[in-house]
């Protein structure tokens, strides 16, 4: 998934690791307006980021993405309820908080992937920003079967040695 | 001769006028009484299950969270307006464009009143605390999303303007007070 393995930051948290991710990297399961460009703070762009959390019982895997473009809020909400059907995600909440705000929440029902979807219009800047978060989760169990086998087997051969 | 007359004819009407004023006044004071403990109100229930202060509190943290999110009023509380003489944060406020650094200094006032009010109110998620401040359903979901929307930001300036500290410290807080981050 990830390109020039080697050559970005990784960031490593107590329970992870987040990577950069580039424009070409995002998940094609969540659709990007054509328009859609990386949305740009006060010192440089956000960085988008693909992060791995590790979690006793699960992995889980979360892209998040802050992206600007000059639709209008009503224009980028129908682009979403529209192209997100098609892919096969299930819509699990949509809130209009305001004018200018707005949220959506998918879910998967194949991979059981949850998407979020938090919409700002900003109008002195004549933009709409979503940031956008695909995460799924990983069923983890340490493989302590295995290494219990592996003793099993170990131990009488040990006791033949010393004899 | 007058002022006899004025004392006979004045007298008991300003008798009975102070009377019926006092009646009246305690009246009021009566029924305010009765209606402030036999109305549900919210404030009631408020005040009786929510920590003193917490209120304030969560104003405090929808300001701050309110400031990376253009200005918004979030979950109903007042959104932040900046200074009008100071054109330079009108800007970044009503642009989104903080610097790292910013966002840190923020989000750091956001995990100081977070902290408070998991400590003024042990044991009990945001979404209950929202809940019995009078917030809507939708009004609780707002703040949540507003918070959640502060984590990603965070997360993804980690190295660029935020500590990581920083981003830890809310990642906790938020797990302590039940709000999960994706």
């Amino acid at each position: 998934m990830v390109k020039n393995f080697g050559q970005r930051p990784i960031y490593r948290f107590h329970d992870g690791l987040r990577i950069e991710i580039d424009r070409d990297e995002w998940p094609s399961d969540v659709p990007l307006l054509a328009s859609a460009t990386v949305n740009v703070l006060g010192d440089g762009p956000f960085h988008n980021y693909w992060r791995i959390v590790f979690l006793p019982d699960m992995t889980v895997e979360i892209t998040a993405g802050w992206w600007s473009m000059p639709e209008s809020l009503d224009d980028v909400l129908k682009f979403y309820e529209v192209e997100m059907r098609k892919l096969g995600w299930e819509l699990q909440k949509n809130y209009r908080f305001s004018e200018r705000r707005a949220s959506l929440e998918y879910c998967h029902p194949e991979t059981q992937a949850k998407a979020s979807l938090s919409f700002q219009r900003w109008e002195t800047l004549n933009e709409t920003t979503a940031l956008i978060s695909r995460s799924l989760k990983h069923p983890y169990a340490p493989p302590v079967a295995e290494e219990e086998s592996v003793e099993e087997n170990v131990e009488p051969a040990l006791e033949e040695v010393e004899k | 001769m007058n002022a006899s007359n004025d004392f006979k004819t004045n007298t008991p009407t300003h008798f009975t006028a102070a009377i019926l004023v006092a009646i009246a006044a305690l009246t009021v004071i009566v029924l305010s009484y009765a209606l402030t403990i036999t109305t549900p109100s919210s404030q009631v229930a408020r005040a009786a299950s929510l920590a003193p202060g917490t209120e304030g509190l969560l104003k405090q943290t929808a300001l701050h969270l309110s400031k990376m999110q253009g200005g918004e009023s979030i979950g109903g509380f007042p959104g932040f307006e900046p200074p009008d003489d100071d054109e330079r944060y009108k800007r970044k406020v009503k642009d989104g464009s903080a610097s790292g650094e910013e966002v840190n200094t923020w989000v750091k006032e956001i995990n100081n009143f977070l902290r408070q009010i998991a400590n003024k109110n042990p044991g009990m998620t945001l979404e209950k605390i929202l809940e019995k401040q009078g917030l809507t359903a939708e009004q609780v979901k707002h703040f949540s999303d507003a918070l959640r929307n502060v984590h990603a930001i965070a997360d993804g300036k980690v190295g660029y303007g935020v500590r990581q500290t920083t981003f830890d410290s809310l990642t906790e807080l938020m797990k302590l007070l039940g709000v999960t981050t994706w």
